[in-house]
This record gives C-alpha cells, sequence and structure tokens, in this order.
C-alpha cells in the first residue's frame, strides 16, 4: 500500500512538471514571437530601417504574422498533445501532428528557440514504453536538436537571428532581452531533464512492483495446491454423503410406492368385507378394483427400481400419472377427489415431477388413511415464479400434527428444490407446497 | 456553425482577393540631382491609362516623399512588411533589396508574357535591372553621361567643337591648349577639363572593371594601363594646380562629364540663367581611347516588384505601363531630366520630339545623337560592394597618378586588393 502511494506522488509530479513545461514554453513563444514583432515595427519606424536592411541577410518576416503562426501554432499543439485523453485518434496521426505542429513552431520562431523539442519529446516518451523504442527516440531528439539549429539553417533558410533584434536597442534592455531569452532555454532544459529523471525511476518502480507481483503469483500457486488436497480430502467426503442419501432415497421409495399400494389395498379390502354380506356383485367389483390397485402397485415398485437405475429411465407423463393416481385411489376407497391445473404447460425437469407427484400420492394417502375424508381437492398452480400444490381435505385433521416419515420425508424433498411445506388441520387438513420454478426464463 | 465559419472565410477570401488596389512606391525629385517640377505628371498619366485599360483597378501612391528621404521610407515599409506592390528603387538599395529577397525576381513573368519583348528597351537600361543573370527590375528613366563643352571658351581659342567620333588625343590637344596662365601670376587658371575620372577612361579604352557578379575585378592589362597613362597625362597638364567647381562655373574650364539630366535641365530656360549663364555651351559624346569606343555609363532609375505583393500580375502590368508604353515613356522624356529608356521613343519619333521642344532650342545635339549614346550606354554596377570597391580603386589609382608609380605592378597589386575585399 505504501509503495502505490509514492508511486502516485511521482507520477503525479511529473504531470505536474509536464505542465510546467508547456507553460514556460508558451511563455517563450509569446515573448520571443511578440519582442521580434515589437522590435520590426518600431525599426520601420524609425530612422534605422535603410541601416538594418544592409545588416541582414534577409528581409524580416512580416511583424503581425510571428504572434499569430507561433502562438497559434502553440495553442494547437498544446490541444493536439493532451488529445490523448481526449478522442480516439489513431496514435500515429497524433505523433505526427505533434511533431510537425512542433517543428513549425520552430519555424515560426525563425530557428531561435528549439525548447519546443523538449516539449513535444516530453510527451512522446509516454508513448515509447519500451527501453528501446525510448533510446532510439531520443537519438533522434538528439539530432533534431541539432538540425533545428539556427546557425546550421541560417545557411538554407531566410531566417532572422534572435541577436538581430536585440542589438537594435542600444541600451540595458538589449541585455535584458538576451538574458530573458537564456533563462527560459535553461530552465527548459533542467525541466526537461528532471522530467526524464522522474520518467525513469517510475520505470524502475514498475520493475520493483512487475518482480513483487511475481512473488505473490508464486505464494498464490502454492495455496492452490493446498486448497486441491483439500478439495480432493472433501471429494471423498461427499462420496460418502451421497452414499448415504442413496440409501435414505431408498426407504422414501420403499415406503412411498409398497406403503402407499398396501393402505389402498387395506382400505379396498375393508370395504369389500363390509360390503361382502349386502351384495356379491359389489364386492367383485370392489375386489377388481383392489387388484388394480395391487398392480398399480407392482407397476410403482418397477417405475421405482427404473428410477434407480437413470440410464434406462422410463417415465410417465407428470398430468398422467397424477391423473391415474387419482382415480385409482379414488375408485378403491369411495372418496371424491378433485384436481385442478392451472399450469399450461408443465415443464419441470425430472426430480420436480418426481417431488410433485410424490407429495400428491403422500398427501391423499394420508388423507384417507389418517383423515378419514371423503373429499380431496388438489390445486396446481403458478403464483409469480412459484408452483404451489396443495392438498385439502374434508377429513378429521390433527390436533398435533406429527411429523411422519411421509412428512418429514416430503419436507426433505422439498429442502432439495429449496422449496417449503405448510401444512395446517383445520376444517380438515391441508398440505401446501411451494416450489421455486426452475424452468429456464428463455423458454417462458 | 461549420458552414458559418466556411461561408465567412469564402467572404473573406472574396474580399481579399477582390481588392483591386495596388500600390506604388515614388519620390519626388529628380534621381539625377537636378531640379524638377513635373515629377507627378508622368505618374499620374500613366496610372490614369492604367486603370482605363484595367476597369476597377485602382492604383495608389503616397505623394511628398523626398528623393532624400526615399530610402529610409521604402526600407521602413519593406521591413514592416508593409512595401507597395510595386516602387522605385535608387540605385544605392537596388542590391540591398534584391540581397534580402524584398524584390521579386521577374524571369518566370517575363517568360510567360508572350507580349513582352526586352529588345525594346536600350541594352543599358534593362541590364541595370539584372543581378547575376536574373532579372529583377525594369528601367523606368536612365541618364548616360556626356561631355559638357565650353564652347565660349573653345571659340575664344579658335579651337572647333569636337565631332562625336573624338578621340582621346583631341581630347588631350584641345586640353594642351586651352590650359594657360592668363592672368600671368604663376599660377595656371584656365584649365582643360574637371571631374574627368578614371572610370570614364577605362569604360571609353575598353576595360571591364568588374565581371557580371561582381565577384572579380580586373584593371590590369594593357587597356587600363593606358587609361592610367591617359589620366597622367591629363593631370600633368595643370602642374599641380587643384580645379574646382567654381573654376567650371566662371568658364574657365573647356570640358566636364555630366549627365543628360544635367544638360537638358540646364540648357533651357529658366535654369539656363540660373547656371552656367556667362557662357555658351554644348553637350557631346566622351573621347574614346585607342583601344575602346565613345561610350559612357547609363544611370538608370528602375522599377521593381514587391517580393511580398499579392497581386502579382497585375503589378506588372503596371510596371510594364510606366516603362513598356510608349506614349508614358515619351512624357518621362519630355517631364523629367533623363532619357526614355525605350529605343523606339527617340528613334522614330524625331519629329514628334522636336515639336515638343524636348530639347533645347539652340542646341547642336540632335536626337539621333542621344539615341546613339544611348543605344551604346553600358549599364552601371549594381552589385553590393560596388560602392566599397569603387573607393578602393579611386585611391588606388590617385595613389598611382600622384606618386607617379608604375603602372603595371601598381595596378596588378590593387587589383588583388579589390578582389581580396570583393570575396570578404
Amino acid at each position: 500500500m505504501n509503495v502505490i502511494t509514492m508511486d502516485h506522488n511521482t507520477n503525479s509530479m511529473r504531470l505536474v512538471l509536464r505542465r510546467v513545461l508547456l507553460l514556460l514554453n508558451f511563455e517563450m513563444v509569446v515573448f520571443l514571437s511578440s519582442m521580434s514583432a515589437m522590435t520590426i515595427l518600431k525599426i520601420s519606424q524609425s530612422t534605422q530601417a535603410r541601416d538594418f536592411l544592409g545588416e541582414i541577410s534577409h528581409i524580416p518576416p512580416v511583424p503581425w504574422t510571428i504572434p499569430l503562426y507561433s502562438i497559434g501554432g502553440f495553442v494547437l499543439l498544446a490541444i493536439v498533445l493532451n488529445i490523448k485523453d481526449i478522442a480516439k485518434v489513431p496514435q500515429w496521426i497524433v505523433i505526427s501532428l505533434q511533431i510537425i505542429l512542433g517543428l513549425s513552431i520552430i519555424y515560426s520562431l525563425d530557428m531561435n528557440y528549439n525548447g519546443i523539442i523538449f516539449l513535444v519529446a516530453a510527451y512522446l516518451l509516454d508513448y515509447f514504453k519500451l527501453n528501446k523504442k525510448k533510446l532510439v527516440f531520443i537519438v533522434i531528439v538528439g539530432i533534431s536538436l541539432l538540425i533545428f539549429d539556427f546557425n546550421i539553417c541560417e545557411k538554407f533558410m531566410p531566417i532572422m537571428k534572435f541577436d538581430t533584434y536585440t542589438t537594435y536597442y542600444k541600451d540595458i534592455w538589449a541585455t535584458v532581452f538576451v538574458a530573458i531569452k537564456n533563462l527560459g532555454t535553461t530552465c527548459n532544459i533542467v525541466l526537461f531533464i528532471a522530467y526524464t529523471i522522474l520518467m525513469l525511476g517510475e520505470q524502475i518502480d514498475e520493475n520493483e512492483k512487475i518482480n513483487d507481483l511475481n512473488e505473490r503469483l508464486n505464494d498464490a500457486n502454492a495455496e492452490l495446491k493446498i486448497a486441491n488436497i483439500e478439495l480432493e480430502n472433501y471429494a471423498k467426503e461427499s462420496e460418502k454423503i451421497a452414499q448415504t442419501r442413496e440409501r435414505n432415497r431408498l426407504a422414501r421409495e420403499i415406503h412411498d410406492t409398497l406403503g402407499h399400494t398396501l393402505t389402498g389395498i387395506i382400505a379396498g379390502l375393508d370395504a369389500a368385507i363390509a360390503i361382502l354380506p349386502i351384495s356379491v356383485e359389489q364386492t367383485n367389483k370392489q375386489l377388481d378394483m383392489i387388484r388394480d390397485v395391487a398392480r398399480r402397485g407392482m407397476t410403482d415398485v418397477r417405475r421405482s427400481v427404473n428410477a434407480l437405475r437413470p440410464d434406462v429411465l422410463e417415465r410417465e407423463d407428470l398430468l398422467e400419472a397424477i391423473n391415474h393416481t387419482i382415480s385409482d385411489m379414488s375408485a378403491a376407497s369411495n372418496v371424491k377427489i378433485a384436481f385442478n391445473n392451472t399450469i399450461d404447460q408443465l415443464r419441470f425437469s425430472e426430480d420436480e415431477e418426481e417431488i410433485i407427484y410424490r407429495i400428491i400420492q403422500e398427501s391423499v394417502t394420508n388423507s384417507i388413511r389418517h383423515g378419514k375424508a371423503t373429499e380431496i381437492t388438489i390445486d396446481l398452480k403458478k403464483e409469480y415464479s412459484l408452483v404451489t400444490i396443495s392438498i385439502t381435505d374434508n377429513g378429521k385433521g390433527s390436533d398435533n400434527i406429527k411429523y411422519g416419515f411421509g412428512l418429514t420425508h416430503m419436507k426433505e424433498r422439498l429442502d432439495m428444490l429449496r422449496g417449503e411445506l405448510y401444512v395446517e388441520s383445520k376444517n380438515g387438513f391441508s398440505v401446501v407446497a411451494k416450489i421455486p420454478i426452475r424452468w429456464g426464463e428463455d423458454n417462458d | 456553425m461549420t458552414l458559418c465559419i466556411l461561408v465567412l472565410l469564402c467572404v473573406v477570401y472574396f474580399n481579399i482577393n477582390n481588392d483591386k488596389t495596388i500600390r506604388i512606391g515614388v519620390f519626388t525629385g529628380s534621381p539625377w540631382g537636378v531640379p524638377d517640377a513635373y515629377t507627378y505628371e508622368f505618374i499620374d498619366d500613366a496610372i490614369d491609362k492604367f486603370e482605363k485599360e484595367h476597369p476597377g483597378v485602382t492604383v495608389e501612391y503616397i505623394s511628398g516623399i523626398m528623393k532624400e528621404d526615399y530610402s529610409e521610407w521604402l526600407s521602413g515599409q519593406v521591413v514592416a512588411g508593409k512595401a507597395p506592390d510595386v516602387f522605385m528603387v535608387l540605385p544605392d538599395d537596388f542590391s540591398v533589396l534584391t540581397d534580402t529577397g524584398a524584390i521579386m525576381c521577374l524571369d518566370s513573368i517575363i517568360s510567360k508574357d508572350k507580349t513582352f519583348d526586352s529588345e525594346r528597351f536600350y541594352e543599358g537600361s534593362y541590364k541595370y535591372g539584372n543581378v547575376n543573370g536574373k532579372q529583377y527590375a525594369l528601367p523606368l528613366e536612365s541618364a548616360p553621361e556626356m561631355m559638357f563643352v565650353n564652347k565660349s571658351l573653345l571659340a575664344k581659342e579658335t579651337i572647333l567643337v569636337p565631332e562625336t567620333d573624338w578621340t582621346w588625343d583631341d581630347f588631350y590637344n584641345i586640353c594642351e591648349k586651352v590650359t594657360k596662365d592668363l592672368d600671368g601670376n604663376g599660377v595656371i587658371d584656365q584649365f582643360g577639363v574637371y571631374n574627368y575620372s578614371w572610370e570614364q577612361a577605362f569604360l571609353t579604352n575598353g576595360v571591364h572593371i568588374f565581371d557580371d557578379s561582381g565577384k572579380n575585378c580586373t584593371i590590369q592589362g594593357e587597356n587600363a594601363q593606358q587609361a592610367v597613362d591617359f589620366l597622367k597625362k591629363i593631370n600633368a597638364l595643370n602642374k599641380g594646380t587643384v580645379v574646382t567647381s567654381s573654376d567650371f562655373d566662371m568658364g574657365r574650364v573647356a570640358f566636364m562629364p555630366v549627365t543628360l539630366a544635367e544638360y537638358r535641365t540646364y540648357k533651357p530656360y529658366p535654369w539656363s540663367i540660373k547656371k552656367y549663364s556667362n557662357f555658351n555651351w554644348e553637350c557631346i559624346t566622351l573621347p574614346r581611347g585607342p583601344q575602346g569606343e565613345n561610350v559612357s555609363t547609363m544611370n538608370t532609375l528602375i522599377l521593381a516588384m514587391n517580393s511580398r505583393t499579392k497581386k502579382k500580375e497585375v503589378a506588372w502590368e503596371l510596371m510594364k505601363t510606366f516603362c513598356y508604353d510608349s506614349d508614358i515613356q515619351l512624357e518621362v522624356y519630355k517631364y523629367r531630366g533623363g532619357g526614355s529608356v525605350l529605343k523606339e521613343v527617340l528613334n522614330q519619333n524625331q519629329a514628334l520630339l522636336n515639336e515638343n521642344q524636348a530639347l533645347p532650342k539652340n542646341s547642336s545635339l540632335n536626337i539621333r545623337i542621344i539615341h546613339s549614346i544611348m543605344e551604346a550606354g553600358v549599364p552601371a554596377y549594381n552589385f553590393s560592394n560596388f560602392d566599397d570597391s569603387r573607393k578602393l580603386i579611386s585611391n588606388g589609382i590617385t595613389e598611382i597618378i600622384d606618386n607617379n608609380e608604375n603602372p603595371p605592378i601598381a595596378l596588378k597589386n590593387l587589383q588583388r586588393e579589390v578582389n581580396q575585399s570583393l570575396t570578404k
């Protein structure tokens, strides 16, 4: 944390330095251009114009164009130098624009001040992160400093030396002007060197940071290995848990299928015994039905066995299965069972279907077996993102609800789906199960 | 927004391009140092003619700038970047203005202008505008050198006025005859010639002192030696007495080199009363040496174009109206001291010129002679170090004559000295 703060400080200091460099150069451009223009105007209005012409090798620029071109060029340059943060312009365009503008300003000041090269270089250094490129770039800057020098360009271009203007002032002002120019040039170089040092420092910091990150990466690798071993252990443990869970499931299946069928058969046989003295015919019918229930039970057992073998799963449609069960139960026990489904499309996954089916089956069995109900209503509906299954009967209910094997299993199964179970005994018995809808939003 | 700026730029551009005012820089007074009453006559006429031929174009000039102030004024304008599109250039400024690039080179304009024929100018006038093979100016007015002859003095001494093809020998003989001590006080008080310089002697004996580039000086050799010997001879006649201008004004000198402008100014009324009024005088050609011709240096006032002008074509047309239009050139001849720079003005319009009293009535010098003098005129040197070199040679030759040095050796040394100063 400490390292990062310090780093931030040098970075912001470097940027401040760069701003100062920009301001200093602006000042120099304003000073040199306005001083040149003023002097030319003064000479033209004095009686020294003819002598002045005799001393120079080229006519001076038109006075007002010097500040116009150089200051105008500088404002454009300042914009382009900061364009990186403003717009997404291709880098090579920005770089060439910066160089062209920089050179134009130097030219418009008659090559008398090439400090602009340092300014542009300070900004361009940011573009070249690689050391090799940076080195090449610094060499180019050096060469351009040599080339864009008054004494060399004088031979090829119609340019005017700054001293030509200062010598016009015979008094102390000549010295003052030369001093200002030299001071500006020196400050410019010092600022640029300081800027470069800060930049190099930053790069060293950056390298240190990379080393630091490498170390951290190694540490993380070691930690990862330990975590891997722990994960292996955990996998072994969860295998055991799976085994236990599977056993529970087997127990549930046995209870659900055999228990339910046997309840039906017992209830049917009770009825058959009761009506045997009254009507043999009715009793026969009843016995037929009991046989059907037993067959159904047989099928259920097969189903359970199949369910335990996921590779050969054979499934019946959920609604079909529910209807089948209801008609079987209602026929076997003379209980009126109404089933209302308001969901258009049932798109439950296998485990959901299984659980819904089992909840209905268990609740109906309970109502008949324990509640002695004569009417049972089953509602299957969708409320918001929940599927609600409610089974209500008109039986005697129970004053204190005991969570027997059936209810406990119902709850356990629902927990697996993050569902909830509500049980109420009031004018009969009602079981409400709420399961969050899992089917995909894209299908909805 | 962008559209607004574009429209604005178009309007500005249109206005700049539509600005049909052209400026010309002129000075008042004669470039030849003679009184001049009609400076603006031909300028105004030329501008009128130009504006008629180029409808919509207005020519502007600032009047009242004296010749003495013109150099400083023009320099100030050039330095401030406000110089007129076309301006007159005085001989002293020409090399500075071409060297600093204040004057536009006309070569490309001339090569494009198919109607322009430089042959119409006197070669001596036209070549004055040429620097290192490039034409920088057009001649406006030329004044060749001539020899002023005191006719009264010659008549008194029963000597005939020399013919136009007279030689150094004729010249020397007359000078020898007239050089006398009239009052017998032992001091010579009547002289042959005043102000005859080494330049005239060299030129009339076929010595080309400088080459066209102005980088090489040649003053050694037989021709130059003859000239120096002749100067020594002429000088020796006075036996050490120095001739002054008052001697000349009082009619006690037979010859003096003058320019055409001086002749044309002082010969007719009213200036004839002011100067040289107590004797009868005339002008003839300069005498020729054994190796040379009766030629003379032609001083020329030129018109140049500002190198920064935005109206090159119009400026060129204006320059042509001033320098290349025979009507305007006739006015230059009529109103000003010098001669026209166009051959046809002096050559073909003789009758017209006579009618217009272009030459003094009592003159024996006719227009044909002036034309031939101008045709043979040699342009004055116009390179930048010319003044310094001339002073150097003047001093050197004065020393040779005064100290009676051996001309071949002394001239060789002088030539080396001048060449050294030229290469600096």
